[in-house]
């Protein structure tokens, strides 16, 4: 069974971190409803440290097949951003980008990756913008990737990466959408390295600190 | 950890096991490495799923399965209590693929390639052979031990699978 608990840090950036991982939910559904042109919007929002052997299991079933958008965080901060699709949902949205009746999409060659690619770059962005902003640091992404993919092989990978820093621990925001009031599934993680998670924290807890001194 | 096989046991990250029936499975693979070992006369298995090439300096803890250094020698003690004996081990590897081939100054694009080489040193100071391989490329893979036959089957998304002979 997949175990998982609180994220561990100071109480004043820990309390900010949960509105404003939902702030960038919010943003980057509302950057894939103006790219798909269909009403998507957050089912629900998650934000835990999972024990990095159980990484490969926040997905599901480790084999199941995705069609995920990999964005990085640049250094000094560092983390990934995964929109992890099944393969269905992936022809599906690739239908919707391209304002194709459903079922037009039967493969994934060069035009539907890049439309995928574009997909994941702007919901990445939009939820890294809405982080940067409150927290005052910046966040850039590199390009979007996309890959075909067992999710477990992905997330297994970025487990051993993590393991590289001797972390026990993996933070995890997961957000849910739903797409014209029915849940699809696409299943967007941030995993930001612990510097990110820092950085955040501390961008909020001056943030308030800040706000105080302002009253 | 060590853990026996009776149907079908799960060797998660960093884990180790050793059993006599059903099979081993390291799921979906990336950049970690399954070691297979068989020994076909006391029909004893054992796999190993190294994350990580070198254990720390502190040492391993209690996942000497996580690094390739001390996976080996780890789970050659495992086999020889069950007993295996080192000299007839049949040995398979798979994993070790650059999944997210990112480019740029990440970490990510070498562990595979360096668990790959730090297992197949590891395995040689043991003095232990492979029989065969399917490591290294850009694909994950789920790797399956038959530890009453020692048969390796190797499985990508695509749903191909190999046997490893």
């Amino acid at each position: 069974m997949l175990e998982s608990r609180p994220v561990d840090l100071p109480a004043a950036g820990a309390a900010g971190l949960a509105p404003m991982m939902r702030d960038g939910a919010l943003r980057a559904a509302g950057a894939l409803s103006e790219m798909s042109g269909r009403c998507i919007e957050t089912r629900s929002i998650s934000l835990r440290a999972v024990p990095l052997a159980d990484l490969p299991l926040v997905a599901g079933d480790p084999e199941r097949p995705v069609v995920a958008v990999h964005l990085g965080v640049q250094e000094p901060h560092g983390g990934h951003i995964l929109l992890a699709l099944s393969e269905q949902m992936a022809l599906r949205l690739v239908d919707m980008l391209l304002a194709q009746p459903a079922g037009t999409t039967t493969s994934l060659d060069e035009m539907e990756v890049s439309a995928l690619a574009e997909t994941g770059n702007v919901a990445g962005a939009a939820f890294l913008t809405a982080l940067a902003d409150r927290a005052r640091v910046i966040l850039p992404p590199t390009p979007p990737l996309v890959f075909h993919e067992m999710c477990g092989a992905i997330l297994q990978t970025l487990a051993a990466e993590l393991a590289l820093s001797e972390q026990r621990d993996a933070v995890v925001v997961e957000t849910e959408f739903t797409c014209d009031d029915e849940s699809v599934d696409v299943a967007f993680f941030l995993f930001p390295a612990p510097e990110m998670v820092r950085a955040v924290a501390s961008g909020l807890v001056e943030g308030s600190d800040d706000a105080c001194s302002r009253d | 950890m060590l853990a026996a096989a009776t149907s079908s046991v799960a060797i998660g990250l960093g884990e180790m096991a050793v059993g006599r029936q059903g099979e081993l499975v390291a799921y979906s693979l990336g950049s970690c490495v399954a070691i297979c070992l068989f020994d076909p006369l006391t029909r004893v298995a054992g796999m190993a799923h190294v994350v990580l090439p070198a254990a720390p300096e502190k040492g391993p803890g209690d996942t000497p399965g996580k690094y390739a250094d001390t996976a080996v020698p780890a789970l050659l003690d495992a086999l020889r209590r069950a007993g295996a004996s080192p000299l007839r081990l049949r040995c398979h590897l798979a994993g070790g693929a650059a999944v997210l081939a990112l480019g740029g100054g990440g970490k990510l694009p070498n562990i595979g390639e360096r668990n790959v080489v730090a297992v197949r040193g590891a395995l040689a100071a043991a003095r232990l052979r492979v029989l065969a391989e399917l490591t290294g490329g850009t694909q994950g893979r789920t790797v399956r031990l038959h530890a009453e036959t020692g048969r390796v089957r190797v499985r990508t998304v695509k749903g191909e699978e190999v046997e490893l002979c």
